[in-house]
């Protein structure tokens, strides 16, 4: 890991000369997240919620520079877990060079955070928000590697009338290692291999509205990615094409200390093998009582199927028909120690078995409660 | 009592003056640059960095102070953010690879230099600050 930030600092041309919050020269900034989970039953999210885990950590470092007045240059490594998913392996998370042309007209290339919706390009850096987990009917976590970043060429750009807008086009980071990976081999797969196409686009637009505070987005995003997995009853792997097609609409309005946040999402895809759409929406409200005290709640509903959210196609298979939704219902403390340390708690009340890994199949609990406490360093 | 009431009212509404003559924000800029009016907006999308060019194309440098009563002021006046939410900003552009926060100075003193000196560069200081060979931006 030495070798490479000393790589990079060489690559950047920096010797001892480097200080963070200096624009004029290289910044470096960073964050360590540790935090834990646990629930009353069930486990969530490839991660032995049940037993209680500590395995929910991201830890980042950044090196950005201004290397002229238009165009900066920067990267960041990551390091995450998530259960079974990520296991701290580190990785280039973003990595970039930034041309801004004029406002109303940026180019960027290398691996970039994908948009979608307003929230999935700051997903890992909790520092940034009241929650810890972002609605998981629409931020999945075990399915990051589906939206977390896309290695390709973007335009951004601001036009009249408070509009801005962001298009990106590349490929995705998956691999038989990533969630959607896990996720298949949980309803049986033996996943041999997985790979991005490289048709990926996202587009995204966002309107500053002329009610001072109130945004409102819309990103549609496609997703593409093939894979082969031996399949129970298969002695021979089959190839599979998978086609996402995601559209988030996206609201938020700030009005003194109050923050109000919603969205919804329509996911058309093809991964259980037959043509689905599933519908996610969430609403929340924060409130900053005081410089060092947020507190905030939120409702998220997740339908596998939007014409069939009773989950009887589950049923119909054997399972639970549970399986077909999630509804969270999140309340989130955050403590604001000084600038850089920041502690949360946060309780959801869980109605549906979508995203859970491990429940009793003869008596399966559907309607229970997650706990998640988290510290972060930021810097 | 009727003294000590008295004595309160100055106490009180001194301290209503003070803090409003405290809080009044200067919006400064380098004399190189074009504009002279800002919308509010304008002022906002600055800082928040989503405007980087002038009218004439050369590139927009926004200085800020620490954390200070000033900078509490301009945020609540031009940015419409408390200190808490322009920090979480900031935070989610730096760790996204969006953008890099404007450059922070210690004093005003600091700051008026380095307006007068950088072509491009805007700012704010309390308006009682000492502020030669700059510009001042109005804010319609």
């Amino acid at each position: 890991m030495k070798k490479i930030f000393c790589w990079v600092l060489m690559m950047l041309n920096v010797g001892t000369n480097v200080h963070a919050f200096d624009p004029d020269q290289i910044q470096i900034h960073g964050f360590v997240s540790q935090g834990y989970l646990i629930s009353d039953n069930n486990d969530y999210m490839l991660t032995k919620t049940e037993d209680g885990s500590f395995q929910f950590n991201e830890m980042g470092i950044n090196f950005a520079t201004q290397l002229t007045d238009e165009i900066r240059v920067g990267l960041q490594f990551l390091s995450r877990d998530l259960g079974e998913i990520g296991n701290n392996e580190v990785e280039l998370d973003w990595a970039l060079a930034d041309y801004h042309f004029r406002d109303w007209l940026g180019l960027q290339v290398g691996k970039m955070k994908a948009k979608y919706g307003f929230h999935n390009q700051s997903r890992d850096i909790d520092a940034a928000r009241t929650w810890i987990l972002l609605p998981m009917g629409i931020y999945n976590e075990t399915l990051r590697d589906l939206t977390a970043s896309m290695t390709g060429v973007g335009i951004y750009g601001s036009l009249p009338g408070g509009l801005t807008y962001q298009f990106q086009a590349g490929s995705l980071e998956v691999d038989k290692d990533s969630g959607v990976a896990r996720m298949l081999e949980g309803f049986g797969a033996e996943v041999v291999s997985m790979e991005s196409e490289s048709d990926n686009f996202t587009v995204g637009l966002e309107w500053e509205t002329p009610l001072d505070g109130l945004r409102i987005g819309v990103t549609r995003t496609a997703l593409r990615l093939s894979y082969e997995a031996v399949f129970p009853g298969m002695s021979a792997p089959m190839e599979n094409d998978v086609e996402g097609d995601k559209t988030v609409a996206s609201l938020e309005y700030m009005y003194e200390n109050f923050t109000l946040d919603s969205e919804y999402r329509l996911l058309d895809n093809n991964l259980g093998g037959s043509d689905n759409t599933a519908e996610s929406y969430f609403a929340g409200i924060r409130y900053r009582f005081s410089d060092w005290f947020e507190a905030g709640t939120y409702y998220c509903v997740f339908y596998c199927n939007k014409d069939d959210r009773d989950g009887k196609g589950f049923e119909a298979m054997g399972l639970p028909r549970e399986l077909g939704w999630c509804k969270d219902i999140a309340l989130s403390v955050r403590f604001d120690i000084n600038n850089n340390w920041v502690f949360k708690l946060e309780g959801h009340h869980m109605d549906g078995l979508n995203g859970v890994v491990r429940y009793d199949p003869a008596d399966p609990d559907t309607r229970w409660l997650l706990f998640a406490a988290k510290m972060t360093f930021s810097f | 009592m009727k003294k000590g009431i008295m004595y309160l009212t100055i106490l009180v509404f001194g301290s209503v003056v003070w803090g409003t003559a405290y809080a009044d924000v200067l919006l400064i800029a380098h004399k190189s640059v074009p504009e002279k009016v800002l919308s509010e907006k304008e002022v906002r999308q600055i800082f928040m960095r989503k405007k980087m060019k002038w009218a004439d194309n050369s590139v927009i440098k926004p200085a800020v102070l620490e954390d200070t009563e000033i900078h509490d002021a301009f945020l609540e006046q031009h940015v419409g953010r408390s200190r808490s939410k322009w920090r979480a900003y900031w935070k989610k552009m730096v760790f996204t690879g969006r953008g890099l926060p404007p450059k922070t100075f210690e004093s005003q003193k600091e700051l008026v230099r380095y307006v007068a000196e950088t072509p491009g560069a805007v700012g704010y200081i309390n308006s009682r600050t000492s502020h030669k060979n700059v510009t001042v931006i109005s804010v319609k």
